[in-house]
């Protein structure tokens, strides 16, 4: 696709060249070379649409001195100047545009970012009692190595055991660290192949504790075959979580008939799309509706930015797919993720 | 890990849904020479009948969907009344208070020290016996009084409130003689050896009847 584009553009600036060498009336014609400058910019760095712009003044230089090279010095150089003036301005325009296109990347970078860091500010509580467990094994494992190893008879068996346990549990507090710096990191880093049930499983892992809190009973079975797909997957974890989350605090009490429901299929209507589908019997929209679930600064929790699923969305629709909101049809809430399985 | 119950006494329940806690309090209990009972669930520890040595469980507030407190107080509606020690990862003061006034003896939080642990343990242990101790001799005070008669049974009760026999004799309607008679009986079939273990076996009995007394009311 890259290449196809870099030839389409060689050939572009030839045949303006080639053009701008016919007879006198046809050089006005290297004005064309914004178009060349306006494609390049579409993907190329600062500097190599720099580079370009200069590559394209030189060529309309070198075609005009090798036109009027019989009259160098009565040849129409308000034209050669009008050119050169019009690549300049180009250039100029798709750079600022750049400018901002970035910054404006960077911004809904550091967005994603807050919005991740308030994930975890909600979950500490969480974090810190998963990390907990396996610093209380490491714990009671330690005092009674040393309490087998102390015996009037020293059991080395079973002191043994306790030093491979307290190195289990030590990896085991390792990669929840892990996991939490993850979602930590301000850089989302680049596209993987991701397996859709892995990250479902992992992002149900985070939010463990605020499930059986609130006593949630979470459908997901992951039966039939795995969905791999091309994304971020920093990014598409904080889309689990943010909608996982929405749900698990829409359950305003702990009892045992509270479920989310998680389906992953392939779309038939569309192809190369896959979707996912997280049901609750929670309370629903309240106050709010689906159509404006979505807008930015609109929250109905006490403590909540409102930016979350408008960060998701975003995510979605920058991967190419949808984020769908709907009434659940006996009660509670339904969200529709759709995905294309390759990310061009 | 299976493990086989026990014979010996000082049996300890571990009921905590997290794998490496609870192997990890299964090995210090055993390197002092406990023998720990491992449930990962509530529904499991209902449904297995619990070995008579059992003393002393100790019960994470965290299992699962369902919250240890909760069901410390579906234990005592149960009447399993074995000394509970709670651990939790995240105490705060109203989950202690909930947890001692459902029952709990201790309240541990995560990560623990060893010897805090098993001071607990000795606590519970003790307690445990007392109760042990206190619930036989119920049982054996019971036995002896189930084989009093009617009348007796009016006499004792007349006896460990503190009445002279004359006043028994007298409240009763019958002879000095035949109170003495009946005293008697009763001391041999209660086996007590003084008016003092009477009394002590009556407190078991809860037979105290306070309208009876030595004294004329005012």
């Amino acid at each position: 696709m890259r290449h196809l584009s870099l030839l389409f553009i060689v050939l572009l600036s030839l045949s303006i060249f080639c053009f701008t060498l016919l007879p006198p009336r046809h050089d006005a014609f290297s004005v064309l070379y914004v178009i060349v400058i306006f494609l390049v910019s579409q993907a190329a760095s600062r500097h190599v649409i720099k580079l370009i712009a200069c590559l394209c003044i030189g060529l309309s230089v070198f075609s005009f001195s090798l036109v009027h090279r019989d009259d160098i010095v009565h040849g129409p150089y308000t034209r050669l100047a009008l050119s050169i003036f019009a690549i300049l301005l180009v250039t100029l325009l798709a750079l600022r545009n750049q400018r901002i296109t970035e910054a404006l990347a960077k911004q809904k970078r550091i967005l994603a970012h807050a919005d991740r860091m308030l994930t975890l500010g909600y979950l500490s509580a969480s974090i810190a009692h998963e990390i907990n467990q396996p610093l209380t094994a490491i714990r009671t494992y330690a005092h009674s190595g040393v309490r087998w190893l102390k015996k009037t008879e020293p059991d080395l068996t079973e002191a043994l055991h306790c030093f491979g346990s307290i190195e289990k549990n030590s990896q085991r507090a390792e990669s929840i660290i892990g996991n939490i710096k993850n979602l930590a990191q301000k850089k989302s880093g680049i596209p993987e192949q991701i397996s859709v049930h892995q990250i479902i499983q992992e992002s149900c892992d985070i939010l463990k504790n605020e499930i059986s809190n609130k006593k949630i009973n979470v459908i997901f079975n992951p039966s039939g075959q795995d969905i791999q797909f091309c994304a971020v997957r920093i990014e598409i974890q904080q889309i689990f979580i943010n909608i996982l989350m929405n749900a698990i605090q829409a359950f305003k009490e702990s009892i045992p008939n509270n479920f989310i429901h998680i389906r992953v299929y392939d779309m038939t209507d569309r192809e190369n799309f896959f979707a996912i589908h997280v049901v609750d019997n929670a309370m629903g929209f309240i106050e709010a509706t689906p159509e404006n679930i979505f807008d930015a600064f609109f929250s109905t929790k006490q403590n909540g930015m409102g930016l979350g699923l408008t960060i998701c969305k975003g995510i979605i629709e920058a991967h190419g797919g949808r984020l769908i909101a709907e009434h659940n049809k006996l009660k509670g809430a339904k969200f529709i993720i759709q995905l294309p399985k390759h990310v061009s | 890990m299976f493990h086989k119950i026990p014979k010996e006494q000082n049996l300890i329940v571990i009921l905590d849904d997290d794998k490496d806690v609870q192997f990890s309090l299964d090995s210090l209990l055993r390197s002092v020479g406990f023998t720990t009972f491992i449930f990962s669930s509530t529904d499991e520890f209902l449904t297995t009948p619990l070995p008579p040595q059992a003393c002393c469980m100790l019960l994470d507030v965290k299992l699962g969907n369902v919250n240890g407190l909760d069901f410390l107080e579906e234990m005592a509606q149960r009447g399993l009344t074995l000394p509970v020690i709670i651990i939790t990862g995240h105490g705060d003061i109203p989950m202690a208070v909930r947890g001692i006034k459902s029952g709990a003896t201790d309240f541990l939080s995560k990560p623990y020290k060893d010897t805090v642990l098993l001071n607990a343990i000795a606590d519970s242990l003790e307690k445990w016996r007392n109760n042990q101790e206190s619930q036989e001799k119920k049982k054996q005070a019971t036995d002896y009084y189930a084989t009093l008669s009617q009348r007796e049974k009016e006499v004792m009760e007349c006896i460990i409130s503190g009445l002279m026999n004359k006043q028994i004799a007298d409240r009763l309607g019958i002879s000095l003689i035949t109170v003495k008679i009946h005293r008697a009986h009763i001391m041999k079939k209660m086996h007590a050896q003084s008016l003092a273990d009477l009394v002590r076996m009556s407190e078991y009995l809860n037979l105290h009847n306070k309208e009876i007394s030595r004294y004329k009311n005012k």
